[in-house]
């Protein structure tokens, strides 16, 4: 349940900062969630992960569809992609890893401070 | 452990920002370009679904209402109350489509690439400031700006463009700025000009004067004479046609110098300056009387070739004040239309290859370059600080540009061209407004209109080409020609010497001029503007006369025409080339052992029609065979890595296989036995049939002339090959009407019939969006394939209803 708030939250926050604040708050809402909200820290790692990556892969598949993938295959094969199903699938990934180390390192960073087990 | 944890988890998370958060190399920022809510996501396009909508945009610094229609393949119709407003729009809407494309070419002429390049262009923003690039840009702003019209209309152009870049969220810019890394900056009028001084360069930027000097060192006077004639031997058809009168006293011009130099001196052993100018940027227009055409009025034609690129190189737009309603196309940076019509007048140009960049040999006093020589004293220099910022380096280079009373020094002795110190005497750095020429152009309503609008013109010079509603047709070699001695500039001059400065203009109301002509028709694709009659010096060469003179008979033979004759004319592959010397390359082949290959080569060479057809394997053979004679005549004279020589023109190269065969120059002075012109025939036949089997393997369909021409539309990046066109397979080639080359061709077509309405057709070969992932970034490159037009939406006014047309913007006062 926990997780599942964690992740809404995540969800929610950053799609609403990225309209108007630069990209790296993938990796600073994770971080700042799992300061507040924790959870043991694959968890906090999977839930920062799958919040980031539901955000930008649904913002990226809608924006793909309705521009028939006009941009993104070409810049696919930019980066020596096939096509960019592939790609929004690789930068689905980065973004949820980078998202995932931010929720990580909140989980830690609040284990300095705070005793908990998991 | 704890703390370990704590730290390294941070120390990932932190690395993942940082180095997602930088630029690594070519690769861009990759969090923001990957993110959908910033990254390259934002820039596609939708596709077009259903109607566009609406839109109503409050911008400041407007003055009064502007509405814009576009159309379905995506023209803005602009309709203003008064110039600065139609500029604005103009500007606006520019910027919209093509932001990344204006920046880039005014970057180019202010020397500016490495600024966002980095390091790799340093060299080319070198040679932009050296040429001066900056000082034409500097002294033409100020002309224009002194003038009521042309300042009212670059003001509002430039409030347009910046006040589009103002509400351009971060997210929304073009994705070339994405991929390189940096943003849009604000517009100056200045930027206009550096756009004006970068046709200039493009068009007029280019003298082989020190491949000549070194050329007459090497052959002596009377074999130079000989070779590089001022009027072509063989065949010509004169952009005024032979035997129009002139009808004008001529000022007499300077006489020539008596030779001063120091004949012995050794040759310079020099790289090539700069880039030969390749055949392909070049152009046709034409236009038919009201007697030739089915209509009872002119109809008018125009095809600028030049580098094709995405984007492309041209942007349609109308444009319309109560007293302005022009359609045509523009150039991304520079306010009103270039090219185009109106409702009583029609215009187009090509470029006029005038000798207007001139080098002089330049002594200085001592190594601070302060005083050079002239007039038999040291005279003072001026000195002009460049600046010129690097990416990635934190002090910028400075570039000291030392100008004498010709113009800046581009090369001094000792650097890496082997040649002497040589300043730059160009066109580019005389003061004018081809502004206000555009603009009278865009307004005009009769032939005195045009007349009088030519008049304002500098350079780039071009031939003018005319028609209006009342049958008029006219054609003016047009721009400002120094006065000059017979080929005063066709090699090194002294500029020591007050007699070799340019002394004077040809005053503007000699300048080559027909109107009318006995034959019905004009038309000009770059070949010599008039018949050695025409009592001034403009070059000794011109581009070679074939496209001329297929156009010239087609258009003598034409009767009854109407627009799809002419657009029909646009089209044509046949090769005047092939006509002229393939009977006679084959004949040599005669009776000489063939293999089957070559055999098979004749074969196909004899039974063709002389048409460079896409589907046709003859052109393919006659091509590489024709480019591969040239070398094999002239290199073992002609040509050493050291030393920069040119070879003579196609013309006089035709000349000697036809009328001379028997010329010493045949032979390849590398050998000891004595070759003839059969040798170099054969030898550069097979060779040819080499180098297409080794790119195509056996004569197959893979050596058909679209495969073999191979016809690529680049990004203007010329390294973002994704952005790319599709591969383009139509006909042409370099010496054809239809000049399609691989990276060269018509950028636009356009083809105007007069009447009490103007019905007008065009296109170019790319679309209206310099967005990649926008659907009219191609659009119209399907049909100029093929050699079709579209039907060209000229609008009477604003409330004109008309079925093509799918939204409107409203501009209005914030």
């Amino acid at each position: 349940m926990k997780s599942a708030l964690n992740y809404l939250i995540i969800v929610i926050t950053t799609a609403v900062l990225q309209l108007f604040l630069p990209w790296w708050v993938i990796i600073v809402v994770p971080f700042l969630v799992y300061i507040v909200r924790p959870e043991a820290p694959l968890v906090a790692y999977a839930v920062s992960l799958a919040g980031v990556s539901s955000v930008w892969s649904a913002y990226a598949l809608f924006l793909n569809i309705s521009t028939q993938a006009g941009m993104s295959d070409k810049i696919a094969q930019l980066f020596l992609l096939p096509n960019g199903s592939v790609l929004l699938g690789v930068m689905t990934l980065i973004g949820g890893l980078a998202a995932g180390f931010g929720g990580l390192a909140g989980h830690y960073v609040r284990q300095l401070f705070v005793k908990e087990t998991y | 452990m704890k703390l370990l944890k704590a730290v390294v988890s941070v120390s990932i998370a932190l690395g993942l920002l940082y180095a997602l958060n930088r630029p690594w190399g070519p690769v861009p920022i990759l969090g923001s370009f990957l993110s959908p809510f910033t990254g390259f996501w934002q820039n596609g396009e939708p596709v077009l679904s259903g109607k566009p909508t609406d839109l109503e945009l409050r911008l400041d610094s407007l003055r009064e209402e502007v509405t814009i229609h576009y159309d379905d393949v995506g023209v803005p119709h602009i309709f203003a109350n008064n110039i600065y407003d139609a500029s604005y729009a103009q500007g606006y809407v520019t910027a919209k489509d093509r932001l990344w494309q204006m920046d880039l070419q005014t970057r180019s002429a202010a020397g500016r690439l490495s600024e966002v390049l980095g390091p790799q262009t340093l060299e080319m923003d070198r040679r932009s400031r050296r040429m001066g690039l900056g000082y034409g840009a500097e002294i033409n702003l100020k002309m224009s700006m002194s003038d009521s019209i042309t300042r009212e209309a670059l003001l509002g152009y430039t409030a347009g463009i910046n006040n589009y870049i103002r509400q351009l969220a971060p997210k929304d810019i073009p994705i070339e700025y994405k991929l390189l890394g940096y943003e849009p900056e604000a517009w100056t009028p200045l930027k206009c000009m550096f756009m004006l001084e970068q046709m200039t360069l493009t068009l007029a930027g280019r003298a082989d004067d020190l491949a000549m000097s070194n050329l007459l060192e090497r052959l002596g006077s009377a074999n130079v004479n000989t070779l590089f004639p001022d009027y072509p031997m063989l065949q010509e058809s004169p952009i005024i046609p032979a035997g129009t009168p002139w009808n004008f006293i001529p000022v007499p011009a300077p006489a020539a110098p008596l030779a001063t130099k120091d004949t012995t001196r050794v040759a310079y052993k020099s790289l090539p300056l700069s880039e030969p100018m390749v055949e392909g940027i070049g152009s046709n227009n034409w236009a038919v009387g009201a007697e030739k055409s089915a209509t009872g009025y002119p109809i008018l034609a125009n095809d600028p070739h030049l580098n094709l690129t995405l984007p492309s190189i041209w942007y349609q737009v109308q444009l319309t004040t109560p007293t302005m309603n022009v359609y045509g196309v523009s150039l991304p940076g520079i306010p009103g239309v270039v090219i185009g019509f109106n409702k009583d007048v029609a215009w187009g140009v090509t470029n006029v290859d005038a000798d207007v960049l001139d080098l002089y040999e330049i002594k200085f006093k001592d190594t601070t370059h302060s005083e050079y020589w002239y007039n038999n004293a040291w005279q003072a220099t001026r000195k002009r600080q460049e600046v010129i910022r690097v990416k990635g380096r934190t002090e910028p280079v400075q570039e000291t540009v030392v100008y004498t009373h010709h113009g800046p020094v581009m090369y001094y002795e000792g650097e890496k061209h082997n040649g002497p110190t040589l300043a730059v005497k160009w066109i580019g750095h005389e003061a004018g407004n081809n502004f206000r020429t555009f603009y009278e152009l865009n307004v005009a309503k009769n032939y005195d209109d045009y007349r009088a609008a030519l008049t304002h013109y500098v350079g780039p010079a071009q031939n003018f080409i005319f028609a209006d509603n009342s049958k008029n047709i006219a054609m003016t070699v047009n721009g400002k020609f120094p006065l000059k001695w017979q080929e005063q500039g066709k090699f090194l001059l002294d500029g020591s010497n007050p007699a070799h400065d340019w002394q004077g203009w040809i005053p503007a109301a000699h300048n080559p001029h027909v109107k009318n002509p006995p034959r019905g028709y004009l038309s000009s694709a770059n070949q010599s503007s008039t018949d050695p009659s025409y009592p001034y010096y403009i070059n000794w060469r011109f581009a070679p006369a074939e496209r001329a003179i297929r156009i010239n008979e087609r258009l003598e033979r034409m009767t009854m025409a109407n627009a799809d004759s002419l657009r029909l004319l646009q089209n044509d592959n046949f090769s005047v080339l092939a006509r002229t010397v393939l009977p006679t390359l084959l004949n040599y082949l005669k009776a000489l052992p063939l293999n089957a290959t070559q055999k098979s080569a004749v074969e196909t060479l004899a039974e063709w029609n002389y048409l460079n057809n896409p589907k046709e394997i003859a052109p393919s053979i006659f091509e590489e065979w024709v480019s591969t004679i040239t070398p094999a005549i002239w290199k073992d004279e002609l040509y050493s890595d050291s030393t920069s020589y040119r070879y003579p023109t196609r013309d006089q190269t035709l000349y000697l296989i036809l009328k001379q065969p028997d010329a010493p120059w045949f032979d390849d002075i590398r050998t000891p036995t004595k070759e003839t012109i059969k040798d170099v025939v054969f030898s550069s036949f097979k060779a040819a049939l080499d180098t297409l089997t080794i790119h195509h393997g056996p004569m197959s369909t893979e050596w058909q002339w679209a495969e073999v021409k191979d016809t690529e539309i680049r990004h203007l990046s010329q390294a973002i090959k994704p952005f790319n066109s599709p591969p383009v397979r139509n006909g042409g080639g370099a010496s054809i009407v239809n000049a399609t080359t691989k990276t060269h061709g018509p950028s636009w077509r356009m083809v105007v019939e007069l009447g009490p309405e103007p019905k007008a057709y065009g296109l170019y070969p790319g679309g209206q969006s310099g967005n990649p992932g926008s659907p009219f970034y191609t659009n119209m490159l399907e049909k100029w394939e093929k050699g079709e037009l579209n039907e060209l939406i000229y609008l009477k006014s604003s409330d004109e209803k008309h079925p093509r047309l799918t939204s409107t913007w409203t501009l209005k006062k914030k």
